[in-house]
């Protein structure tokens, strides 16, 4: 039962929303956690028990927490989230882990072997176990007071609406209004739909559009050219940003119906002009996320602090800030490279943005002194958009490493695309991709525009759903009525399409 | 207003410009645009038949297609008859294409092939399968959805079928030997399945059509345990069944020539073969009127003229060579490029 799906949309949805307009508001959290834990089981069946089991583990820590203080705190904390991420470990990688470990045995003549295990992760872990980290650092930190009620505590690491793809909320974003269970409210329901709707348009009307020919390519590159290629990587990170931003809509849309904001987790990232921004901008909660628990706590650790005192009196202040700044993105961007899954493009992956944004920040002297002698202004348009072109470049060619099926072959691409970039032959070559005509491409090129005018007014203005509901009422409905119909009509469904799975469910 | 009464009236809106909009986008006609998907066709096909032209509906999955030839039906019974099959069919799609069907038709017997009768995944899939037909049902909008594409592309026409039936001429033969081993033991039918035969049962009932269940013959798809199911099913409610697999000698099936995937689906050679008995079985055992003088149904011997002179060399071809060219070069063959 995805959030795309009938089932979810029509039936799920709307019943959990009665239920819960009818249970008594001290109760209410209680409708919202049985229908989280049935939305889960609905995926995961039995492994619910591992949710309610890290669950458990994450309460009593904090309760833990909250009751003993010096160094025993440390220790409690180091315990859960080392049994949290023991849990993510084994369940996400502990089989990659061993073929790894098998292969070099086998290259280095040993006879050790590890025997690989049947293991099913429970739909949502990478997320959930996020937030049940957060939380505990967050009560250890002291930033937070500790929830002693089991069910609310429940209730934010098991949300429905963010279960499967996030956002990774901190528990200070969400907890307040979680517990507050107000009433339906129109204004509420008529955002959650609007944002839905929304994310409804850029799933089925684009990215699943894209999902069939991207697909295609990305399963036979060796059958297509070097031009093919780089439009199935363009493709791709298109078939993504809609995909999964447009699943945030829905999120953020269901939890809003409940009264509850959610944090954004995409804002016009193709707006960005280098790589650091970028990530600023695509899967913010996750950015954060790394940026709270794992890049702050490692600039102020000893090992780094001490670099930095040593290597500024030895070698100057531009090394030990560049070398400072390694030590701390290196583990930041290794997790998020592992994060995404347990394979060795999506470690690459991490380690091409570890690269990029040293690389930037390496340069950036440089780079500000060039600028300084051509006497070029940076908030010149055109100079904006050359850094908009190029930023466009290299999320592009991350994408596709992203996506391969394995690091040599997105390496392989890469090839295919510097070696055979021609375009003699291309309507031949476009030709031969399944599900490619016309009418599809005139679709995907409207919606694109639509989005992106979308996301211009919202970079300049703020909420767009928030200016509809200034207008009058004809008008309003008039834009609901367009949306609506233009995903029925146009969306990529039923016969003839593919029913295309949730991308970042997966992770 | 309240927002509850707001919130009303937009949906009544939205129901309305439904209703509207699916009006809209039904195609011209069956043969019509090739921007209605081949799984589509079959209920726009049934709803374009002149009002109670047919007396004998065939609905199924893939198996239903392919394995009763309506030309053959019409040419030597003169039944007319429609078939309503579609890839991968589940029961709930049977129920909403009989329902469909039953808007302007009034068949004496419906003939539902079985394999669609252990599809079933679990009761959320199924679920949700069922709301999605429910709501192409009542808003065709969402099934011909991609009609806007003739707006771009032009209207492109379909290759025709017969009635619903659909012309294999590949031979792979099936070499596996005998397949229906008697046994006890028996293949339930799924229970959700069980509770929306009901149904269909129950929209027969109030329309006066009979139900027959049949078995395409099919060595993929059917063993003696399904039999044991089926037929146990069948006597609980009181259907008539033919499991054409324990005829296969009657039949005259020769799985060397017959299958085009390998014991999967007949071609239409082994569909012939399945006409030869059931043509004889409809006509013995049903009320049927030959329609073959009546004028309404000159366009029927129009079609069957030309199915006829499309099938017979490919028929004789299968018959004759088809197993001796797949001896030779170890390849399955295909007789007429241009079938469908």
């Amino acid at each position: 039962m995805s959030y795309n799906s009938v089932l979810y949309l029509l039936l799920f949805l709307p019943c959990t929303l009665l239920f819960y307009q009818m249970t008594p508001q001290k109760w209410r959290w209680v409708t919202l956690l049985t229908a989280s834990y049935l939305l889960f089981w609905s995926f995961s069946g039995k492994l619910l028990i591992y949710l309610i089991g890290m669950t458990l583990l994450t309460y009593t820590a904090g309760i833990a927490l909250h009751k003993v203080s010096g160094k025993l705190r440390k220790t409690v904390m180091l315990i859960c989230v080392i049994l949290l991420v023991a849990g993510l470990a084994y369940l996400k990688y502990y089989n990659f882990f061993v073929s790894n470990f098998n292969l070099i045995s086998e290259e280095t003549g040993s006879i050790v072997r590890l025997q690989l295990h049947k293991l099913v992760a429970p739909i949502g872990i990478s997320f959930y176990t996020l937030q049940a980290i957060g939380y505990i650092i967050d009560v250890y930190w002291k930033n937070i007071t500790v929830e002693r009620h089991f069910g609310r505590l429940a209730l934010f690491l098991g949300f429905f609406p963010q279960l499967m793809e996030g956002p990774i909320a901190r528990y200070s974003d969400v907890a307040e209004e979680l517990q507050r269970n107000e009433d339906i409210k129109g204004e509420n329901v008529a955002y959650g739909a609007v944002r839905i709707f929304w994310g409804l348009f850029k799933k089925m009307v684009i990215a699943d559009r894209l999902a069939i020919p991207v697909n295609a390519i990305f399963d036979s590159y060796q059958d297509y050219s070097g031009v093919v290629i780089a439009l199935a990587a363009i493709g791709y990170t298109i078939q993504l940003y809609m995909e999964f931003s447009g699943c945030m809509d829905i999120v953020i849309g269901s939890g809003r119906m409940f009264g509850v904001r959610l944090p954004e987790n995409f804002r016009q990232p193709f707006a960005s002009k280098n790589a650091s921004e970028f990530w600023r901008r695509w899967h913010i909660t996750l950015g954060v996320w790394f940026k709270t628990y794992i890049f702050f706590p490692a600039s102020t650790s000893h090992v780094v602090k001490k670099w930095s005192k040593y290597s500024r009196k030895k070698y100057g202040k531009y090394v030990s800030n560049i070398g400072t700044l390694a030590m701390t993105l290196f583990p930041v961007w290794l997790c998020n490279g592992i994060w995404h899954g347990a394979a060795w493009n999506y470690i690459f992956y991490g380690m091409y943005y570890f690269v990029l944004i040293l690389a930037g920040e390496a340069v950036a002297p440089i780079k500000k002194q060039v600028v300084n002698r051509l006497n070029i202004d940076e908030s010149r348009r055109y100079w904006q958009t050359l850094q908009i072109g190029k930023t466009w470049l290299i999320i592009f060619t991350g994408e596709l490493f992203f996506r391969a099926n394995g690091l040599s072959a997105g390496f392989s691409m890469i090839s295919s695309m510097i070696t055979g970039f021609t375009i003699s032959g291309l309507s031949e070559d476009l030709g031969a991709i399944p599900f490619v005509d016309a009418a599809d491409i005139l679709i995907v090129i409207i919606g694109c525009i639509i989005v992106a005018i979308v996301g211009s007014i919202r970079e300049k203005r703020g909420a767009v759903v928030a200016s509809i509901d200034n207008l009058k009422l004809p008008v309003r409905w008039c834009i609901y009525y367009a949306l609506i119909f233009s995903v029925v009509i146009f969306g990529a469904y039923g016969a003839g399409y593919q029913k295309i799975d949730l991308i970042y469910a997966g992770f | 207003m309240s927002w509850v009464k707001k919130g009303s009236l937009f949906l009544i809106i939205l129901f309305v410009l439904l209703f509207v909009l699916s009006q809209a986008f039904l195609p011209e006609n069956i043969y019509g645009l090739k921007h209605v998907s081949k799984r589509n066709r079959a209920v726009i096909g049934i709803s374009q038949e002149p009002e109670n032209s047919i007396q004998l509906l065939i609905v199924g999955d893939s198996e239903s297609y392919t394995s009763v030839s309506t030309m053959q039906l019409w040419k030597e019974t003169g039944i007319p008859t429609y078939i309503c099959g579609q890839p991968g069919q589940r029961i709930s799609e049977t129920y909403y294409i009989i329902k469909k069907a039953l808007e302007t038709q009034n068949p004496r017997v419906i003939m539902i092939e079985t394999n669609l009768m252990y599809r079933y995944n679990n009761k959320m899939k199924e679920t949700e399968s069922s709301i999605k037909e429910m709501i192409k049902y009542y808003f065709p909008v969402f099934m011909y959805h991609d009609m806007w594409k003739a707006a771009i592309k032009g209207k492109e026409m379909a290759r025709p079928d017969y009635k619903g039936f659909q012309i294999r001429t590949h031979v792979k033969p099936y070499n596996g030997g005998e397949y229906m081993h008697e046994t006890t033991k028996t293949k339930k039918v799924p229970e959700y399945v069980s509770e929306y035969f009901d149904k269909i049962i129950e929209l027969c009932n109030e329309n006066g059509v009979e139900i027959l269940l049949y078995s395409a013959p099919s060595p993929k798809n059917y063993n003696y345990m399904k039999h044991n199911g089926i037929a146990a099913f069948a006597k609980q409610k009181n259907i008539s069944y033919v499991d054409l697999n324990l005829h296969l000698d009657e039949l005259h099936i020769d799985w060397s020539t017959d299958s085009c995937d390998s014991g999967d689906h007949l071609n239409v050679s082994g569909a012939h073969r399945v006409n030869e008995y059931m043509n004889e079985y409809l006509v013995s055992n049903y009320n049927f009127a030959d329609m073959r003088a009546d004028k309404r149904y000159s366009k029927w011997n129009e079609m069957q003229g030309k199915y006829e002179k499309r099938v017979k060399t490919v028929i004789e071809k299968i018959r004759g060579i088809g197993n001796c060219l797949y001896r030779n070069t170890g390849i399955y063959y295909t007789y007429d490029r241009d079938s469908g």
